[in-house]
């Protein structure tokens, strides 16, 4: 019985079976390193196969380490209405504008519709494309009442670990406070501007030291007065 | 003084005290079995066991590691200025590497994950990110022999987002 079964072992050695595509063969963690360095033809690479989908969607969703965006800047803004409808209330926005060159806007589109599928759908979001600056921005101009939290983390997780220029406006306004720890905490800045704090209180300082754990290259503050 | 390597494929290498060192998979299991390097006894009487890697692979390791064992240690940069992750291929290791269909690039790949080589490692991820970037679908499936499983409903789906992106 050993003999044959050795035999048979030494047959099966022998077999040739039909070989997979090495890209079946290589284990996820490695294909994510290679996406590391093109993350921008994540997208295409989605279209070939269910295990390149795969890996494309898992590494959208990993704690996002490569960058994906530029420039970032939150503020408050108030929304007028029409002349013509005196009737209806202005209202009040946050606004949400990010920045990304084209080899970089990819990798966050495609993290956003990962992680947010709903921005196909959203109000008061916009996208466009400046051919010759070579950038993409992003415009969210989320009403007051209807900041979405998973949204807005949504947002933090897709911009990666760096921004290179960030500035954040109205951090006396709670809701602007929020988007901003939710969006930049815990990252790295090439540029932090933040401007329009009119007392700088403990609630502010606690956003502000999130934002400054880590490195910052040049860190501009502009504050009326600090409380006791 | 020598170490001697043994691969999946029971094919014994010895190779030079510094080329071993060059893997920190094998750094590791020499430390263990307390193998140094002003102890002949205890290299000659060791093998160090790689079971994830086969001969062929280990030859073209080996040859790469040769290459390189006088490299100064340098730092890589995770990401540059621009956010991307880089690594600059040397002119040897491009053609070093430019004869490996992408079956062996991906054998070796693999071999210098398991065995820790980070210089090997680089070099081949970025040789294959260089081949993808800039392609589209149906190019990078056809250059990697890529069957496509997907099933209509699931392209459909990947193309509407595909559009969203674009746009």
């Amino acid at each position: 019985v050993l003999k044959m079964a050795d035999s048979l072992a030494a047959q099966f050695a022998q077999l040739e079976l039909p070989s997979l595509s090495w890209i079946d063969e290589l284990p996820e963690e490695l294909v994510w390193k290679i996406m590391d360095f093109t993350p921008e033809s994540v997208f295409n690479m989605r279209l070939t196969c269910r295990k390149l989908k795969s890996c494309s969607d898992s590494y959208a969703m990993l704690p996002s380490s490569v960058p994906s965006i530029d420039r970032l800047r939150v503020d408050v803004q108030t929304k007028w209405c029409p002349a013509t409808s005196m009737s209806k209330p202005s209202v009040i926005c946050v606004s949400i504008v990010i920045t990304s060159k084209s080899f970089k806007a990819q990798l966050f589109k495609s993290r956003l519709i990962q992680v947010y599928p709903l921005i196909m759908s959203l109000e008061g979001f916009k996208k466009r494309n400046n051919r010759r600056e070579k950038t993409h921005h992003f415009d969210w101009e989320i009403e007051y009442e209807k900041v979405e939290d998973l949204l807005v983390t949504s947002i933090g997780r897709c911009v990666g670990k760096r921004i290179d220029y960030a500035t954040l406006l109205d951090l006396d306004d709670f809701i602007a406070r929020t988007v901003v720890a939710k969006i930049a905490g815990g990252k790295l800045f090439g540029t932090l501007v933040v401007q329009g704090i009119s007392k700088l209180t403990k609630e502010i300082g606690n956003v502000l030291k999130s934002l400054t754990t880590d490195e910052i290259g040049l860190f501009d503050l502009f504050v009326g007065e600090i409380e006791d | 003084p020598n170490v001697k390597l043994v691969t999946s494929d029971n094919e014994e290498f010895v190779v030079d005290f510094r080329i071993a060192k060059m893997s920190v998979t094998v750094s590791r299991l020499m430390e263990a079995m307390n193998m140094s390097e002003t102890d002949d006894a205890s290299l000659l009487s060791n093998s160090i066991p790689l079971p994830n890697v086969t001969k062929a692979v280990m030859a073209r390791v080996i040859e790469w590691c040769e290459k390189h064992k006088n490299d100064e240690p340098k730092e890589e940069k995770e990401n540059d200025k621009r956010g991307r992750t880089t690594h600059v291929v040397s002119d040897w290791d491009k053609e070093f590497l430019k004869n490996d269909e992408f079956g062996r690039l991906c054998q070796l790949m693999g071999a210098a994950n398991y065995l820790e080589i980070k210089g090997l490692f680089n070099d081949i991820s970025q040789t294959i990110a260089n081949m993808i970037h800039g392609k589209k679908s149906d190019e990078i499936a056809e250059m990697f022999n890529i069957h496509c499983d997907l099933t209509e409903a699931e392209k459909k789906e990947i193309r509407k987002k595909t559009a969203w992106c674009e746009d």
